[in-house]
């Protein structure tokens, strides 16, 4: 007990200290999943309004596919994107394995069915009527929809989050695709496996500090925008 | 279509599944009428409303409007923001009463001093200078409705859709929602007023027309 004390200490000393390692890696892991967020969030979006308010053929299916997607593991998204990118894959040419666009594309895929499926549900529970009331008032199918967005801003934020805290954590395409590379692909989860199994727990720790604080953070951001919101 | 009319549906049919809900050989709504739309619940009022606003796209039919003599299936693009819907519950956006006021001028991409100047005229037309600045969705249902009114004849409408707008109200609410609809109508403004109360058919000054099961009696 008095060892996982200390360790937990030095791992603060170590984030306090500005350890030039240690931030590199935090670096990296927001850089590369705020991208993945940012690219995904427009599309996901644009197919989970279309799923919501459009009829058309293929819907269902699609809604089954991305249910599907939602639950596949990190390490088939990886294997993937790797079996394309690798020296015999059809993209082999575009020298992207073992870069962080490399962990962009695996993040991109692994968040967009997440954000997709609860911006559904966000879409489905909210009122029609501000999409008709729009749409009567002149706004073309462009501005109705992202008057829709606006309306549901805090539902759908709280979908762009758990699409983020779920590819920040993720530990499997990364390391598949990103390789782990100090400085360039190494992520905060590649890190963690890749320091426990050297017994280094120390920077593991400090490094899963940083995750857990920044769930904190991420949930009362979420939590004071949807009070901002809430039913007066 | 003839000059004098703003609508102008022929054999328009929608079906739901199999299940024909719209069957309408021939209306025509007149410019400047209040034509009252009197049925039971479930009797299609509010679908055949929402396909005269290009909400809903029939399956059968042709639409002729002023500027445009005939379209297919859907109403016309430019029934959107000239044929204007009004929800039996008022759907205010987030923001206050002026927001909502400005949205659809927004749409039509007015400069922002004529915006200010038609909010002003018009909320001093509905007697709603007051609650200009406040939040529309904490609004009374009454209140809504009228803000609702409002953010439609801002736009000019060459026709007004009523959803059954004085349900859900109070007495003097509805005394008052009367009054803006009769000022509408005094200003020359076409409506058609979807209705299964007797008491709109007293209060306003038009033609009936009866619907049942989809079909105009």
């Amino acid at each position: 007990m008095i060892e996982s004390e200390s360790a937990i200490f030095a791992a603060i000393r170590l984030l306090i200290s500005g350890d030039q390692a240690v931030w590199s890696i935090i670096g990296v892991s927001f850089a590369v999943s705020l991208r993945a967020v940012l690219i995904a969030s427009p599309f996901a979006l644009c197919i989970a309004f279309l799923l919501a308010y459009k009829s058309f053929i293929g819907r269902r299916f699609l809604l089954t596919l991305v249910n599907t997607l939602m639950s596949v593991p990190t390490v088939v998204v990886g294997l993937t994107i790797y079996l394309v990118l690798s020296r015999n894959g059809i993209g082999a040419d575009l020298h992207l394995l073992f870069t962080q666009t490399a962990m962009i594309i695996g993040q991109v895929l692994i968040c967009t069915p997440l954000i997709i499926a609860m911006a559904h549900s966000t879409f489905q529970s909210g009122d029609q009527k501000a999409y008709e009331t729009a749409k009567t008032l002149g706004a073309s199918p462009l501005a109705s929809m992202l008057t829709v967005i606006k309306e549901l801003r805090f539902g759908l934020l709280a979908a762009l989050i758990a699409g983020f805290s779920r590819i920040i954590a993720e530990v499997g395409c990364s390391m598949m695709v990103g390789g782990n590379i100090l400085d360039r692909t190494r992520n905060i989860p590649t890190a963690i496996a890749l320091e426990t199994s050297k017994g280094e727990f120390i920077i593991g720790i400090a490094l899963g500090i940083v995750l857990v604080s920044l769930t904190m953070i991420l949930n009362v951001v979420l939590n004071y925008f949807q009070g901002s919101g809430e039913i007066k | 279509m003839k000059p004098f009319e703003v609508s102008n549906i022929q054999d328009l049919r929608l079906f739901r599944g199999k299940r024909l809900v719209l069957d309408i050989p021939h209306l025509a709504i007149k410019l400047g009428t209040v034509t009252i739309l009197s049925g039971p619940n479930g009797s299609g009022k509010t679908t055949l409303l929402k396909v005269l606003a290009g909400l809903i796209k029939a399956d059968e039919g042709t639409f002729k409007s002023a500027t445009q003599e005939i379209s297919s299936t859907t109403a016309p693009k430019e029934f959107s923001g000239s044929h204007l819907y009004l929800h039996q519950v008022a759907y205010m956006f987030s923001g206050t009463v002026v927001d909502n006021l400005a949205f659809g001028l927004k749409q039509r991409k007015y400069d922002s001093s004529t915006i200010k100047l038609k909010i002003k005229q018009t909320l001093e037309w509905a007697s709603l200078t007051h609650l200009a600045y406040r939040e529309a969705k904490s609004l009374s249902t009454g209140e809504q409705h009228q803000v609702a009114l409002a953010r439609a004849r801002i736009l000019e409408p060459q026709l007004l859709l009523l959803d059954e707008t004085t349900a859900h109200m109070d007495k003097s609410a509805r005394i008052r929602t009367y009054q803006l609809i009769k000022d509408l109508q005094n200003d020359g403004v076409t409506m058609l007023f979807a209705t299964h109360e007797e008491e709109s058919q007293h209060e306003l000054d038009g033609a009936t027309l009866r619907i049942a099961n989809g079909k105009l009696l």
